[in-house]
């Protein structure tokens, strides 16, 4: 058995930058809303501005393998950040995870978001009404080590359940749109009934 | 409600749109939902046009008041609904069905990735005791920092 504390070759949390309208900016900002259980809503209004990007919030510019789970609100919801098309950041209730090398990233994120890890962020965790889960305490998440395999085995399990998951999500997506395309396009061409 | 129903949002959140299935038991709704039942209408079809950016701008039209907007009972019935050939209104109708069934298997999926690590480990029926009380010493709480019974929970 190990901490989060040291499996990890990186932790931090977002903020937000001060004085700044959010409908303005090149950039995406997530929060705690936008984080489920193995999945990124990347469809937020918020925007902050490259300045901020590259800037206050370098440390919490996304890139691929980044792992994020939320902590204030909703805690405990883990997700994979797989090649973001553009530049996305994270505020300050969203926790950026980056697991040393040897270390299977979607061991981990099955793990916290299994009953199990679920179970341990829930007694870390602090407050009642707005729970609150501090990057110490995540340091604290005790994490069961298996020999390599079996971790392999969970990663490349959890990795493809969430890749179908994706497709189907997106492929149910177009289905409706199409849909919607067909009656837009049939009124809009005075379509006879 | 039964499966084929439409459900509208008129309340705070006007024009939300959704089907019900026959994937939930029984089901009910609050005053914020309006409930369509077509009659000869497949509903698929007219859940997708009320969630197609002309059905939504016929809803948004309707609403009423200024701070929290709202649309009456009487406005949705009002609203006109475009019928295309019967041929059309049934590949509509697929296309959401075959969505709606792609959407349970996303569901699935995410589902059976929740459970991959306790199966994996033999854990998938563990069921963690429930304890009506449990006692720590002091001397854990003054070393720990914490007050809180869900930090001790054995």
């Amino acid at each position: 058995m190990l901490y989060f504390d040291d499996i990890l070759a990186g932790l931090t949390n977002g903020h937000t930058p001060t004085n700044h309208d959010f409908s303005q900016g090149e950039v995406l900002f997530l929060t705690a809303e936008n984080i489920s259980d193995f999945t990124i809503e990347y469809g937020t209004d918020k925007r902050i501005l490259h300045q901020h990007h590259q800037g206050e919030l370098a440390r919490t510019a996304l890139r691929d393998g980044d792992v994020l789970l939320t902590i204030k609100g909703k805690v405990g919801n883990a997700a994979y950040v797989e090649c973001p098309e553009k530049p996305v950041n994270i505020n300050q209730d969203v926790a950026l995870l980056r697991f040393k090398s040897e270390y299977f990233s979607y061991y981990f994120i099955s793990y916290i978001n299994s009953f199990l890890g679920k179970t341990f962020i829930e007694q870390l965790c602090t407050s009642q009404i707005n729970p609150f889960l501090s990057l110490g305490n995540i340091r604290q998440i005790p994490v069961p080590i298996y020999e390599t395999a079996v971790m392999k085995r969970i990663a490349l399990r959890t990795e493809e359940s969430v890749s179908k998951g994706r497709q189907a999500a997106l492929d149910s997506n177009n289905l409706l749109n199409d849909a919607r395309k067909i009656i837009e396009g049939a009124i809009l061409n005075c379509e006879k009934v | 409600m039964a499966p084929g129903d439409i459900l509208v949002g008129i309340i705070g959140t006007i024009g939300s749109i959704g089907l019900v299935t026959d994937r939930f038991g029984k089901l009910t709704g609050n005053c914020k939902l309006a409930i369509i039942s077509t009659l000869e209408i497949e509903p698929e079809y007219v859940a997708v046009y009320l969630s197609s950016k002309i059905g939504q701008d016929e809803i948004i039209r309707r609403a009423r008041g200024t701070v929290q907007m709202g649309l009456i009972l009487p406005d949705i019935k009002d609203l006109p609904i475009p019928l295309l050939q019967p041929s059309k209104r049934k590949k509509i109708s697929e296309l959401v069905r075959k969505s709606y069934s792609k959407r349970q298997e996303s569901i699935d999926s995410y589902k059976q990735a929740k459970m991959c690590f306790l199966q994996e480990l033999g854990l998938e029926k563990f069921i963690l005791p429930e304890e009506l009380y449990f006692e720590r010493k002091l001397s854990d709480v003054k070393s720990k920092r914490r007050l809180d019974s869900e930090y001790f929970k054995p």
